[in-house]
Formats: C-alpha cells, structure tokens, sequence
C-alpha cells in the first residue's frame, strides 16, 4: 500500500461519481481497501477521500470519491464541489483523466440523467452498473451490453457490497485509460439554442488570469440553473455586465418553458430512447418491502415511538453494555501504572509517566468502547437506510424550530462527534439553514463529554430505583444531560432563524432508498476510522494539555517545603513503629497537599477561584475545567493527574471517582457534593470546549466570526446554565 | 406532542388534481409539474416529468410519493406545485 513506488507521471486521476444511495461508497472501498486517505479540499471541508487502485500492468490510478449528486446543476456545497473537480475547477486537484460512473440498475432512468451530463464533458466514461441484484429481485433486467452499446462506453455490472465484478471493472477502466478514446453513438437532443447561447456566453466571458478558459458546459450550466451555482461564481468573478449577458442569453433561447424543463425534457427522451432494447422492467411501481416496513416506521405514531425506542436502546448499551469493556480497560492502566512505578526511581520523571500519562491520558482511553459502539450504531442506523425516514419524522419537530428535516443528520451525527455533524451540513441546500444547524451542532452531547457525565454520575448521583426497578437515578441523570443540549439549541436556533440568520424555511426533498442490509465492511471500516481517531486525539492533543498542566502542578517544589517535611520525617521516627507509620502516611498527604497548593498550578488556581465559586468549584475543578477548553475530555486527564499529585485521597483506591468523593475545602467540608457534580455536568454539555470544532465551524463557514459567535454563546450559557443549576439544588437541599 | 397524533384526512371534494388530497395508496399520473425554482428543477431531474405514473404512499405534513425512479419525501406545500391525475 506504499505509495513510493510511483513511477513518475505514470499515475493517472480518475473520480467516482453517482447519484446518492448508489453504493458508491462500497464500491470505493472494494477498489481501493485500505490503501484510501481522507483529506479535505483546500479552502472547504467537503471530506475528500482518495484511494489508490491497482490495475493491470504497472497502471496505477487515484481514485477521487466525489459527493453523491443527481445532476450537473449543483444545489448544495457537496454536489458543488463533484461539480468543480468534475470540470476541472477545484483548486489542488489534478485534472481528470477518466470518470467511473456508478449507476443503480434498479432506478436506471434517473441515474442515467448524470450520465448524459457526463458524456458531454468530453472525458472518458466508464459505466459501473451496480445492484443488479436488487433490479432482478423487482423483476427488472438490465441488458449491460446492449446499453453499453447505446451509450458507446463501456457498461459493467457489478454487486459491489458483494464485490462481483470488481475485476471486470479494472481492467474495463485500465482498457478505457489506455486507449483513451471513446466513440460516443448519440448526444442528448437539447434545443440547439440552449447550445447556441451558452457557446455563446463561453466566448464573450472574459478571460481571468489562473482560470482555465470558460468551457461550453459551465456556461451551459451557468445559462440554465436560474440563481445556481455556476450562476453565482461567474457574476462574482466577472462582475454585473456578465449578469446582463446571462439574461440576455436566456431571453434570446425563447418559448415560454423554464430552460431547466427543457433540459430535463431533452434528456428523459434521450435515455428513453437508450434504454429501449436495454432495459425490461415488468411494473413501474413496484411494490416493495421496504413500503411495508415504511409504513410502521414513518408512521405518525408508531414511527415517533420506534425512534425513540432505538434512541432508548443505543442509550442503554452506551451506558450498560459497555461497562465490562471499561472495567477490563480501567484494570490494565492500573497494572501499568503500578508495574512501571515500581520499576521507576521517585522523582520528576516517575511522577510525570504515573501522574500524567497514565493516570491522565489512560482516563480518557477507556472510553473507548463506548465511542466505538456509538459511532457503529450510528453507522448502521445510516447504512441500512433508515435515516432519511427519521429525518422525515423529524421534519415537522425542526419546521418549528425553523430548521428542515435536513438538519437532522448532521444533528444526529453531532451526538457522535460534532466535527462530521457540522461537515455533514454540507448537504443542506439553504446557506441560513446551514449555518444554524453549524451553530447548535456542537450543543448535542457529543461522545467527550460522555466520559465526563459517566465519572460524576457514577462518583455523587445515588444508584437509586425509581418506578419498581424500571428507571435508575443515574441512567436518567445521563439522559437529562443529553436531553439539555437539544432543549438548549430549540430556542438558540429559533431565535438565529428570526435574527441573525432570518428567512423562510426552504423546501424539503429526500430520497427515500430502500432498506437494505447492512455491509459489514462499511460499517466495520467508519467504525474504525472513528475509533482510530479517538486513540490519537488522547494521544496528541489530550496527551500535550495533559502534561503540560502536570508539570504547571509539580513545579516548582520549594526546597523549603520538602525541607521542612523532611525534618518532620526525621522526627516522626522517633516515634513507636505503631504510631510511626500513621505518622508518615500524613506527613507524605500534607507534602503533596502543600506542594501542590504552591504550584504554578495552584498559585493560578487560588486567583482564579472567586471566578468559579458562583458554580460551587473549588480551584482544582475550576483549572480543569480552564485546561478543557482545547478538548474537553481534558479534564478526566487534568483531575486524575492534580488528585493523583495531591495526594489528599487514601492510598489504597487509586481511581478518579474515590479521589473526587473524598476531596476537601481546606476546612474538611467536602468539594463534591450533588450539587457540585450536575454544576459541572451541566458547564460541560453546554460549553464549546473543543479547539477542532471551533477550527471546522470556521472553514466550513469561511469566518471566525461565526467561530466566535459559537464560542461566546456557549461559553455564557455553560457559565449561567453551571450556576443556576448549583443554586437550584443547593436550594432544594439535594445531597446534603 | 400532540401534533403527532394530528390526521390530515383528506376532506371530499378537494380537487384531485394536487396530490395532497388523495388517500394513501392512491396512483394516478403526473400531468405538469410547472415553475422554475430549485425544487421544481430539481423534481425533474428526478424524473417527475408529465406523464410518468405517480403513487402516494403517506399523508401529512411531509409526504411520500413513487414515482418509477424512486420514492421521495416532500412537504404537503411544496407537493402542490405538482399536477396529477388519480387513475
């Protein structure tokens, strides 16, 4: 899978393309396995994935997977950027040599309307006919060598999830790349003077230094998709005059039709006449399973109920099932921690290898199984089809926040992760809706807070029963703050939707694919690209804050201080052996106390307390909680390393949640009490400490300013939310 | 949550000709499906052109509509731009 072996020049650049829900995903990974990369276009964070793909001979090819997209006429930033590396418009991005065209043989027409718009880039096209499977299964045929013939390509079917035909493919596209002549029998028959003036708005466009010159298919573009893409980056870049042009242009087409339906007119005739021979199809409606199931799943009562039921399940794993997994986790960093300590003299050294790495970043690590089970329920809940239906049972819900039901995807996906949920936006057509669901993305309790949650539930809320033995105390304390932040963004977003970023709800389309099962290897692939991420996210970013705020808490160390313990040390071994080793046990806790009170940490601690008392905390939780802000898991790390420094905890239980229970004020009350711990969950789900989140909202949305705006709005309402819900329990006597 | 429980039984004598006032279940064929904003663009791209046979299978305020390349989910309003003919 090294790429060394490139011989110069030989590599050639071929995109995958397809209408959505065509397996184009599946089929990028039968071809290229794990040898993909996941980057991002320069100046967008439209996720671009490349993927090496070995053909016959020393061919070597980069294989682009663009975003799904039904048609050349781009409505969202995904199907832009297809659009812009399709006509060789993407910055970074080598022109194409060839395109593999996937296609869904069970919806045959609609995915042949791409390919017709395909055709007439001039590139080499090689058509991947796939789920013939599927087709069959509804008594529909599809002839590959007739419609190959039809559209002078070459057609190859395949099942990509079950890689058949995969070979076939690569040496259809090794042929395809070596010739690199293809003799097209017919183009679609638009009106010619839809051709006439768009050729004519190719040569009266200016020439701009770096572009290429204006080809007849961006202008033909920028002529029919009225307020498109291709419209708004001509104007911007050619100014006003270039605006009368285009009117002009589409005035002198004539007739009464909008210039879209006789685009989209010209081509349905098109692959009628392509198809005829080609394709048998015994009804056109064709009643599947999949309308059954749909017809419990979006139904307005029982599809409400059957999605929060699977929310109640994915909850109830991610709290119970995981548990073994952790403990087993938990068990070896705690070996490893008194193995290697043991090993290692006293010291600096010693300290920031127990205290630091282990005690903090292993903290952090045995969440793994629960990121892992989140992220794959999620991704079957996705590849199974089924959330375009809860999208549409949640459309009505967002209508009244002033979203669309297609912000429920990237809203859904922020509980994972609120990095892919902001990317995912890149879906939703409408900029102001776009940039709402950005801003209240990363409000949905994403998984680094659930460490969080879990470690204060589990060391202050009481394992109570409620109702017989149905609902715990602490599994609906974890459910309220998951539910908190989606209570939070309804009126953040409602309130953006009527100021900042005021208008009308757009329209809503969604395709409904049909169900189908789950492909392990997608599913066991996104599992561990997430998972990967995680362990090097504690390994970077976590580990840096980690050690950096160990050495704030172990230095400086007065030699006054360790002098005047010492000599503490001396005395208490006059004593009797009974009393002497008690003796030493306190004299090493008020050490480590003192030590750690005259630290650069403590110093800034002491200052920065008043600012957090308001909130109950004292000022260990309040310079975690500080340290937190680049990524929040952070202060699982930061806790574990200043109570495992301070020392003010018996020696005997090393864990974080013993430590929190028995910290103390310097006048022997307890730290944490209930009130403390929601104080501090609460902070959590509703504050922006995530520097990667900050950085997507700002490329995804080309200004700090919305950056900013999330951070501020968050931060305040993580501030007053902490306090009033300190002051609240407080009041109510909770836990006291 | 009550605006779950909420039917949008269609009334007798709405015109058929919009989509929206036909019961579950019910085809017919699309006749025009006029102007030319995004959506509509968008629709024809699709394959709902005039002609094509159509079958609605949900009600209410989003619903869902076959057509031979697909089933789709639209809002009640944006579907009555569509025309359409019960069989």
């Amino acid at each position: 899978m090294s790429t060394n072996f490139r011989p110069s020049g030989a590599l050639k650049t071929v995109a995958l393309i397809g209408n959505p829900n065509t397996g184009k995903t599946t089929l990028f990974n039968a071809l290229t396995g794990l040898s993909q990369r996941v980057g991002n276009y320069s100046g967008v964070t439209v996720e671009r994935k490349v993927g090496q793909v070995d053909l016959e001979g020393s061919l070597k090819v980069d294989l682009l997977d663009l975003p799904g997209t039904y048609s050349l006429a781009a409505n969202s930033p995904d199907e832009m950027i297809a659009v812009d590396v399709l006509l060789g418009q993407q910055e970074g991005v080598a022109p194409l040599d060839a395109v593999l065209a996937i296609v869904d043989a069970s919806n045959l027409k609609r995915n042949l309307y791409l390919v017709s718009q395909l055709l007439e880039t001039g590139l080499p096209v090689v058509v991947a006919l796939n789920m013939i499977d599927v087709a069959a299964s509804r008594h529909t045929q599809v002839d590959a060598t007739r419609l190959a013939a039809k559209l002078g390509v070459p057609v190859v079917p395949v099942v990509a999830h079950r890689r058949q035909g995969v070979e076939a493919l690569r040496a259809a596209l090794a042929a395809c790349l070596q010739e690199a002549s293809n003799n097209r029998v017919e183009r679609p028959q638009l009106p010619s003077a839809l051709w006439t003036q768009a050729e004519r708005i190719s040569q009266a466009a200016p020439t701009v230094e770096g572009r290429a010159p204006l080809t007849s298919i961006e202008a033909f573009r920028a002529l029919v998709d009225v307020g498109g893409h291709a419209e708004h980056r001509l104007v911007d870049e050619h100014g006003a005059d270039f605006a009368r042009l285009l009117e002009d242009c589409r005035r002198a087409v004539g007739g009464s039709a909008p210039l879209s339906a006789l685009e989209s007119e010209g081509r349905y005739i098109w692959i009628d006449q392509v198809v005829e021979g080609a394709l048998q199809q015994q009804e056109s409606l064709y009643r599947s399973r999949s309308d059954r199931v749909d017809k419990v799943l979006t139904h307005r009562l029982w599809g409400s109920l059957i999605f929060v039921a699977f929310n109640a399940v994915i909850f109830q794993a991610i709290y119970s099932w995981a548990g073994p997994l952790m403990d087993g986790i938990e068990g070896g960093f705690a070996l490893l921690g008194a193995w290697i300590g043991g090993m290692m003299a006293e010291g600096a050294l010693r300290s920031l290898v127990v205290d630091g790495v282990i005690g903090g970043v292993g903290g952090v690590l045995i969440f793994l199984p629960q990121i892992v089970l989140l992220f794959l329920f999620i991704a079957l809940l996705e590849d199974c089809g089924y959330m375009a239906r809860a999208a549409l049972l949640m459309d009505r819900f967002l209508t009244s926040c002033g979203l669309s039901g297609k912000s429920f995807i990237p809203l859904l996906s922020s509980f994972a992760c609120a990095v892919p949920g902001i990317m995912a936006t890149r879906t939703i057509e409408d900029r102001r809706d776009r940039f709402t669901t950005i801003v209240v993305a990363p409000l949905m309790s994403c998984s680094a807070r659930l460490p969080v949650y879990i470690i204060f539930i589990a060391a202050f809320i009481p394992d109570k029963k409620l109702l017989g033995d149905w609902i715990g105390l602490q599994g609906l304390t974890l459910f309220a703050m998951y539910g908190l932040g989606v209570v939070v963004a309804v009126p953040v977003a409602w309130l953006l939707k009527k100021t900042l970023l005021k208008g009308e709800a757009p329209p809503l389309l969604l395709e409904l694919p049909s169900y189908k099962w789950p492909v392990p290897w997608t599913v066991g692939l996104r599992v561990y690209q997430s998972g990967r991420a995680f362990v090097l996210r504690a390994g970077s970013i976590i580990l840096a804050t980690t050690v950096a705020m160990w050495a704030l808490a172990y230095f400086p160390r007065h030699e006054d201080t360790l002098q005047h313990y010492q000599d503490q040390r001396v005395q208490a071994l006059q004593l009797e052996v009974v009393q002497q080793q008690q003796a030493l046990e306190r004299i090493d806790q008020a050490e480590a106390g003192q030590l750690l009170q005259e630290s650069y940490l403590g110093r800034a601690g002491h200052w920065f307390e008043p600012l957090v008392r308001p909130l109950g905390w004292d000022w260990r939780i309040g310079m975690a909680t500080l340290a937190s802000f680049p990524a929040r898991e952070v202060i699982i790390s930061v806790l574990g390393t200043v109570y495992s420094l301070g020392g003010d905890h018996d020696e005997e239980s090393e864990d974080l949640r013993t430590a929190l229970q028995g910290a103390t004020w310097p006048d022997g009350r307890k730290v944490l009490t209930i009130p403390v711990a929601l104080s501090i969950m609460v902070f959590f789900a509703l504050c922006a400490q995530c520097s990667s989140t900050l950085v997507t909202i700002q490329r995804e949305t080309q200004s700090w300013g919305w950056a900013g705006f999330t951070f501020v709005y968050m931060t305040l309402l993580a501030y007053f939310g902490g306090w009033a819900v300190y002051r609240l329990a407080s009041g109510l006597g909770w836990g006291s | 949550m009550g605006f779950m429980w909420k039917r949008n039984v269609p009334a007798k004598g709405r015109p058929k000709s919009q989509i929206s006032n036909w019961l579950p279940g019910t085809e017919g064929v699309v006749l025009d499906v006029p102007g030319s904003s995004r959506l509509v663009a968008r629709l024809r791209e699709l394959g709902l052109i005039p002609g094509v046979p159509i079958r609605l299978l949900r009600t209410g305020s989003a619903l869902i509509i076959q057509i031979p390349e697909g089933r789709f989910c639209l809002r009640k309003k944006d579907a009555e731009t569509i025309r359409v003919r019960p069989a």
